[in-house]
Order: structure tokens, then C-alpha cells, then sequence
């Protein structure tokens, strides 16, 4: 090589260098266009004729999305018999109602997690209301009119839906259900007003949620006028959905169960979260007054109260040898947690007997169960980010996406053998920047052991990165449950 | 085949932009054409196209040029340009780089980025910017040398101003 060409050379690399220190941010696959263009597919491959012959359908005329519906009323008509054609378009008159209403519970989308419920203040329906398909509008048009009034850090894709203004005079929708399904035949502009299959998924989401929160139902078949499936931007929706179609959790085993040895706890007391350690993660902690971890059990099982005063689709049963100091419901406002149910077998104060725990939720997330002492404690974590747990791995911090420093320190819980948690953070080239194992508090059980990886990257690397922790099987060195997060270096 | 389409994307997605950054000058238009890349290349289909790589960066650098002739809103972007957390010296001299690179004309700058960062052959270069082999050493010194003048003489005006 001559002098000039190795010169050339060297400004070229220099250069290269430059350009490799560029800060870009990547778009996520899935809201790129090439994710969201492929051929018009039913989400999940699967064709399922959604026979939507609901042998009671009520065909809701709401005046307009401005006009609430009060409650149940003659402007309401149900019509035996007679399949999904419109049965009655009278426009329910505004009734002045003071009786105290059932609040609205309605769910806005999270990006990358499961949606999340709230409150909408100044809607619900009267107690004396019977009618499924009453109380689902008063959800769905309470989610259409209340955009402005969200939780931190969700969103109301509701807001971008375009409700065809004239096709078919004001009636934005019909509602008819049978068993435990739901069909809601939306007015809507084609398009909907969503783009991209992250925004469309979360406009599912949401819809689904929505739509199954009234007690009974479990299962929504969501359809435009006219048409026998809905289409949302390029999300083809044919068939009926429940929550666990949608939430973005998989590999979730309603029959798991967890049953540990030990002796009597003494007297009990619980304590829950929401959101705290981790978006998408409710735990909750039962105190044992004894200092050896008492005998418990977690299974889990469908449920549904048929009231909304004791409301969720779920629920976990938690069994603790011991007596806890308080028995009833206990609601709460926050998703997927709504309460805690708390029962004793024998009186309560007493300190002996088995106390069961039934934790309501909103929809059926992986959990997690591990144990501290000092004071005793069980925990039961219940969901994350779903992109950030596996069957034996779950990243609690860093969250998905999140901007960290060249030091940082991940965190969470791992069921792994020997308690050996192995990890790497790949630049975005794909390149293996720093790499290690640590060690989780407890391994090879079935209970859930803590740990935290203090992660340092070389100065050169920044912009985005990879962070990667999975299990290396002891059997052939395999990569097992591998959790990946995408993360910004700053 | 859209898992191969995320793995194709999450491999080539970053170097493409920041070529496209460095080529154009405007990390927005750099993030439409590089978008713009992936989109063509799959309506194009992966088993279409051979050294998918080259063929991005060829693509994307046309559509840069194209946006960059549509608006010509050049200049500042530069300076939005994250400063990073090394020593100044090293950064500057970067930058320094990165600005002189800014300096040549389109063409050269493309080309200097497949040969230096994408680390093109000529014959490659040659291939896929439609030029001839024999020209491609040439324009890439002739491009260096530039570049060299260029950041010469914003290390020198820098040594001036301290």
C-alpha cells in the first residue's frame, strides 16, 4: 500500500468512527411500516367463524356520543329472536338521574404493556340496571368522551377513532350479547383513525378490555357495519376475543400451582402494589408473624362475581397457614389488581387457622412467587412488561426502552439452576459489548430468588443497545428464557 | 418471514441511519429515507436482492439526496447533532469529520461512506452507484484528500481560537 492510499486509509477509519458515534434512535420494528404492510392476516393465523347469532340482541341507539345514556329505559328495546340486523334506533332521552350510579370502569393502552383501568368520573349507570348492553355503552362511550382525562403515562387510541358522523343516522353502534359474549358493531369511518400495528394492537386492547368489564361477559366480537369482522388499519379481527388474546402475555398456565412446606405463621397481614417496582406488576406481600416462612399455596382459576361492586376476570388464590388480622373485600383502584378478598377458616385474631387471599384481577398474568425473612415474608408478583419476563427470567430495571448511563444496574427475579442468571448487552451492530453472570438469591426451585447485575459498558459504546439475560442450561450450555430489552445508552 | 424481516431490520437499521445521517446531514430526512429503504427492499423481497447492505445504503442515499434537493434546510440540523461524552479533542475531531464530510459533494460523500463505513470493495462501490471501477480509487482519494483539508482547517481555526 502506498503512503497516500494507508493515509486515505486512516481518515477512513477515523471517519467510520465518527459515523459509528452518531446518536440515532431506532425505530421499533413494529411501527415500522414493513411490520405493519404484510398481507391482511387474522392476527392469530387462525380462522375461527365467529357465529355472532346472539339469540338476544340489543340494539343500543345512542343520540349522539355527546348524549349519555342514563339508564335503562323504553328507548332501549330488546328484541327476541331477530339476528344482527338493527332492531330500534330510538334516541334514549337524557334522564335526570340521581340515584347513585355504578362508577365506570374503562382501560386506556400502555405502550408495550397490558392496558391499564381507571375511573372515568361523572359516568355510570343506575344499580337498577339490568341490561349488559347498557352498561358496555356507558363504558365505551365514557372511553370516546373522557380523552382527555387519562393515567400517567397511557393513552386513549378512543380519541382517533372516526365514528362515521352521517352513514346510518347517530348511531355509532349496536350491541348484543349472549352467555358470555359480546358483539359490538362499530360505525366507523373505515380506518378508524389508527395507524401501525403497535397503535392498532393497543385500540384492541382497549376495545377488549372495555368491552368484558361488565360483569358475565369474557369475550367480545368486535365488527364494523355492514361487514361480518372489523379492521383495524391492517389488524384483520374475525373472531370473539378475550383479554388473554390481547393482553400480550404468553405461555401463561391457569393450572400452575405452587404449594411450599413449613409451619405456622402466627398472625398475618398483606400489603399490595401496583406499578411500583415495574410497569405492568402488582405484588403482594403477606408478613408472617413467625420467623420461619409459614406453610402456603398459590394456585389461580377464572372467576367472575357477576357484580361490579367485587369486580375482575381472575383470580389468585393465596393460602397461608395463620390467621390475618382482618377479613372482607378490599378494593382497590388499580389495574390489573382490584382487590383482595380475605378469608379465615377459624376465628379471626386468634393467629392459628388457614387465611386465604383471593386477589381479583383484571386478567391472567405469569407469576412469581419468592420468600424474605426478617420479617417472614411470601411475595407474589403477578405480570411485568411481557416483553421483559420469560418462564424463569423477569427484568424489573431497566424498563423496555428505557435511557440508561454506561453504569447501571439491572434488577429482577430469575428461577434459575445454581442461581446463576447470565447476561450481555449487545451494541446495535449485534456486537457482544459486556457480558457476566450473577447470582439470584435462590436457585434450582420453584420458588423465585432475587437478583441485580451491576452492568458497565466501555465509553465507546452508545446509542441503542440490547440488553440480554437469559439462563445457560446446565444440561448443553443452551440459552434458555432468554429476556431481551432494548435500552438507550446516554 | 416477518421474524426475518425484524432480524434483517434490527441487524442493518442502525448503520444505515447513521450512513444516512452522515451522508445527508438531517437525521430527520436520514430516518424517512432509511424507513423508505426498508419499505422498498420489501416490496422488493429479501431473495431479490443480493448484498441486501449495499443495496439499502444505495437506496437509502438516493432518497437523502432526493429530500435533501426538495428542502434545503441544511446547515443547522448539523449542529443538533448530539455532543458526546468523551474528551473534547476526540469529539471535536469528530465532528470536525463528520462537518468536513458535509463539505463534498453528494456523490463523494455516499461513495466514502460504502468504502470507509459500510466497508465496500471498489468493485462493489463500482456496482452499485453505476460508475466505473476504474474511477472509484480516484474519487474516493480525491474525496479524502478534500476531507482532510476541510478538518485541517477547523483543527487549525479551533488551535486559534484557544
Amino acid at each position: 500500500m502506498t503512503d497516500e492510499r494507508r493515509d486515505d486509509e486512516i481518515i477512513g477509519r477515523a471517519l467510520s468512527r465518527a459515523i459509528e458515534t452518531i446518536d440515532v434512535n431506532q425505530t421499533p420494528f413494529e411501527k415500522t411500516r414493513i411490520a405493519t404492510a404484510p398481507t391482511r392476516r387474522s392476527i392469530f393465523g387462525i380462522w375461527q367463524i365467529a357465529t355472532a347469532a346472539a339469540a338476544i340482541v340489543l340494539a343500543l341507539a345512542i343520540g349522539s356520543w355527546l348524549t349519555r345514556p342514563g339508564e335503562d329505559k323504553p328507548g332501549v328495546a330488546a328484541s327476541p329472536t331477530v339476528p344482527p340486523s338493527p332492531i330500534s334506533t330510538v334516541a334514549p332521552t337524557a334522564s335526570p338521574t340521581q340515584v347513585p350510579s355504578v362508577p365506570t370502569w374503562v382501560y386506556f393502552a400502555r405502550d408495550g404493556l397490558p392496558p391499564v383501568g381507571a375511573f372515568i368520573p361523572g359516568y355510570g349507570y343506575a344499580p337498577t340496571s339490568a341490561s349488559q348492553g347498557l352498561h358496555i355503552a356507558d363504558r365505551l362511550v365514557g372511553l370516546r368522551e373522557r380523552a382527555g382525562q387519562i393515567p400517567a403515562g397511557a393513552s386513549n387510541l378512543m380519541s382517533l377513532v372516526a365514528f362515521n358522523p352521517t352513514g346510518g343516522g347517530p348511531t355509532p353502534m349496536q350491541i348484543g350479547w349472549q352467555g358470555d359474549l359480546a358483539t359490538v358493531e362499530f360505525d366507523v369511518v373505515p380506518g378508524w383513525g389508527v395507524r401501525g400495528a403497535a397503535q392498532s394492537q393497543a385500540l384492541l386492547q382497549q376495545l377488549v378490555y372495555t368491552i368484558t368489564e361488565e360483569p358475565g361477559i369474557r369475550r367480545a366480537l368486535i365488527t364494523e357495519k355492514g361487514k361480518p369482522n372489523a379492521v383495524i388499519d391492517q389488524l384483520v379481527i374475525d373472531r370473539p376475543l378475550s383479554r388473554e388474546d390481547v393482553s400480550g402475555y404468553s405461555g401463561v398456565d391457569l393450572a400452575t400451582r405452587l404449594a411450599m412446606d413449613g409451619g405456622a405463621g402466627g398472625r398475618l397481614s398483606y400489603a399490595t402494589s401496583v406499578d411500583k417496582l415495574s410497569p405492568g406488576l402488582a405484588r403482594f406481600v403477606v408478613t408472617a408473624q413467625s420467623a420461619e416462612v409459614p406453610q402456603f399455596s398459590v394456585s389461580a382459576e377464572k372467576w367472575d362475581n357477576g357484580t361490579a361492586a367485587d369486580p375482575g376476570k381472575y383470580l389468585l388464590r393465596v393460602q397461608v397457614l395463620g390467621a390475618n388480622d382482618k377479613e372482607g373485600l378490599e378494593t382497590f383502584d388499580s389495574s390489573p389488581l382490584r382487590g383482595v378478598m380475605t378469608r379465615n377458616n377459624v376465628a379471626t385474631g386468634t393467629g392459628s387457622g388457614v387465611t386465604t387471599y383471593e386477589l381479583r384481577l383484571d386478567d391472567f398474568r405469569p407469576w412469581r412467587v419468592l420468600t424474605l425473612s426478617n420479617p417472614t415474608r411470601i411475595v407474589v408478583d403477578i405480570g411485568g412488561a411481557p416483553q421483559a419476563i420469560s418462564d424463569r427470567i423477569a427484568v424489573y430495571s431497566p424498563t423496555v426502552g428505557a435511557a440508561v448511563s454506561r453504569d447501571f444496574t439491572v434488577s429482577g427475579l430469575a428461577r434459575v439452576f445454581e442461581a446463576t442468571v447470565s447476561w450481555r448487552v449487545r451494541d446495535s451492530a449485534q456486537r457482544v459489548v459486556a457480558s457476566g453472570v450473577a447470582n439470584a438469591s435462590i436457585g434450582t426451585s420453584a420458588l423465585w430468588g432475587a437478583y441485580e447485575i451491576a452492568v458497565k459498558l466501555p465509553q465507546t459504546v452508545s446509542g441503542n443497545v440490547t440488553l440480554e439475560v437469559y439462563e445457560a442450561s446446565a444440561k448443553d450450555g443452551s440459552e434458555v428464557g432468554l429476556v431481551r430489552l432494548p435500552l438507550a445508552v446516554r | 418471514m416477518i421474524d426475518r424481516w425484524r432480524e434483517v431490520y434490527e441487524r442493518e437499521y442502525p448503520r444505515l441511519l447513521r450512513a444516512l445521517v452522515a451522508i445527508g446531514r438531517d437525521p430527520a430526512a436520514a430516518e424517512d429515507a432509511a424507513q423508505e429503504a426498508f419499505v422498498k427492499a420489501h416490496r422488493t423481497g429479501l431473495d431479490n436482492i443480493q448484498k441486501l447492505p449495499a443495496w439499502l445504503l444505495v437506496v437509502g442515499a438516493r432518497e437523502v439526496f432526493r429530500k435533501a434537493r426538495r428542502s434545503k434546510r441544511e446547515g443547522e440540523l448539523w449542529a443538533s447533532l448530539p455532543a458526546r461524552n468523551d474528551a473534547f479533542e476526540a469529539a471535536s475531531d469528530r465532528a470536525d469529520l463528520l462537518a468536513a464530510l458535509g463539505e463534498l459533494p453528494e456523490r463523494q460523500r455516499a461513495i466514502v461512506v460504502a468504502r470507509y463505513y459500510y466497508g465496500l470493495s471498489y468493485d462493489e462501490i463500482a456496482d452499485h452507484f453505476d460508475i466505473k471501477s476504474g474511477t472509484v480509487g480516484a474519487t474516493l482519494h480525491q474525496a479524502i484528500e478534500r476531507l482532510r483539508q476541510i478538518q485541517l482547517a477547523g483543527r487549525l481555526a479551533r488551535g486559534a481560537m484557544r
